[in-house]
């Protein structure tokens, strides 16, 4: 079994530490913190675009044992940005490969995923396309987990969240012993977090409208909000 | 009817100009109006994920680049076409950093589809959807993700339509299925809007 040293968390939203992913996986990373793994954040979106700060992402990743990366589903799949970052480390693994340079140990990869509708399920694509990619990149796939609601987090501690956090909260720390004993996060972890953060989808829809229309009149919008500009 | 591509090709990757082509002629064959956006040599940001275009500025993005503009065209078209390389079974960077601006063009509001969460409609009707991706070698698994990515956006994108096909780069035959596949898709989304 490989010893897990060195993590690097990639955080896969524009909104970077205010996102619903920072908050995921900063549950995640603390946790490993705490068993004494060195632990090293980047958000993708501000840390690709320029070749300097490129080279050192694909570094940092080269040297992290295990990658975990929170990310939200746009369009039923990742984030562009997301995919831009992935296909660069797929590009640089396939060059270090062509010159023989392997890492000493299998990497091994990690998702989180948070989609806006309430159906965890939605994001069902997404988690295939995150095994595809650690397949291409030669990464030890630990599998991912993927929520629903992720509208109630907003970026907020996990622990400032009350009881409705209570499920996903105990699902967290189990895939966090997972990723400590570089296991496959298990069925059980999977099956915690699965679980909605309410129990009713119809309570989740109406409160999200009604914020909706709340965020519209405080803008001075509400009027607006169903405008068909370009027709 | 008005046929949009949007085209994915990668910056260092393999073109996708003579697809790209053959495409177009087999839909000018038709007599369709047809547009192609080459997404590559286009300045579109990434989508910031703020959802102003839902409640500060309805249907609009607040950034002011070729994303607008392809929302507007995409709007008003009978059918847009994704060309893609295929990359883990999804689209490629190009391609999404267009798709991901597109969000403007539907409603904040939810509304339920087969049993499902979505987005109620802004506009009264949606483009179909074809998707073409290219892969460099068979790879069935990534087919299938594919394929079901584009259905998941159909429903999303409240689109009559739609079609995802995967071929190859080496494919001898390629003319001959791009032909295929225009004919019938054309054929389907013209008889609905007769
Ligand atoms: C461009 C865009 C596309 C989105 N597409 C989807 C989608 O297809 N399905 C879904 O459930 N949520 C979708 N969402 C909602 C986000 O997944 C949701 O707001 C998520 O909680 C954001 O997480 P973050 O705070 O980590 O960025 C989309 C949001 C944006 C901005």
């Amino acid at each position: 079994m490989n010893e897990l040293k060195r993590a690097i968390f990639l955080i896969g939203s524009p909104k970077g530490e205010k996102s619903s992913s920072a908050s995921l996986g900063n549950y995640i990373l603390n946790l490993l913190k705490e068993n004494d793994i060195q632990t090293n954040t980047v958000h993708i979106h501000s840390q690709i675009n320029t070749e300097a700060k490129t080279a050192l992402f694909l570094q940092n990743i080269e040297r992290a044992d295990l990658i975990i990366l929170a990310a939200p589903l746009y369009v039923d799949t990742l984030p562009a940005k997301v995919i831009k970052a992935l296909t660069l480390i797929v590009e640089n693994k396939k060059k270090l490969y062509s010159q023989n340079i392997t890492p000493v140990k299998k990497q091994s990869f990690a998702a989180i995923l948070n989609c806006g509708f309430p159906e965890p399920e939605q994001n069902k694509v997404a988690l295939k396309v995150y095994k595809e990619f650690a397949k291409e990149a030669g990464f030890n796939y630990l599998g991912g987990i993927a929520i629903g609601m992720g509208g109630l987090i907003n970026g907020k501690a996990l622990s400032e969240m009350g009881g409705i956090a209570k499920n996903l909260i105990k699902g967290l720390d189990l895939a966090a012993d997972d990723l400590l004993n570089n296991q496959k996060i298990s069925d059980a972890a999977i099956k915690k977090t699965f679980k909605p953060l309410i129990s009713q989808n119809w309570l989740y829809t109406l409160v999200g409208n009604l914020n909706w229309k709340f965020k519209a009149l405080k803008n001075g919008i509400y009027k607006k909000i169903n405008d068909k500009p370009y027709t | 009817m008005k046929i949009l591509i949007l085209n994915g090709e990668s910056l260092n990757g393999n073109s996708l100009e003579k697809l790209s082509s053959y495409l177009k002629q087999d839909l000018q064959k038709n007599n369709f109006e047809v547009e192609e956006i080459l997404l590559k040599d286009k300045i579109i940001a990434d989508c910031q994920g703020c959802f102003k275009c839902w409640i500060k500025t309805p249907g609009i993005c607040i950034i002011d680049d070729y994303g607008r503009e392809t929302a507007v065209k995409v709007i008003n078209s009978d059918i847009i076409v994704f060309l893609t390389p295929i990359v883990f079974g999804s689209y490629s960077y190009q391609l999404k950093k267009a798709l991901d601006r597109l969000i403007p063009l539907i409603s904040p509001y939810f509304t339920e589809i087969k049993g499902e969460t979505h987005h109620k409609k802004r506009y009264k009707s949606y483009p179909s959807i074809l998707a073409i991706a290219m892969n460099e070698a068979k790879n069935e698994i990534q087919n299938k993700i594919f394929k079901e990515l584009v259905e998941r956006n159909s429903i999303n994108f409240h689109s009559h339509h739609f079609k995802a096909e995967v071929l190859l780069f080496d494919d001898k035959s390629i003319r001959e299925k791009i032909e295929k596949i225009v004919n019938n898709f054309s054929q389907k989304v013209g008889v609905q809007n007769e």
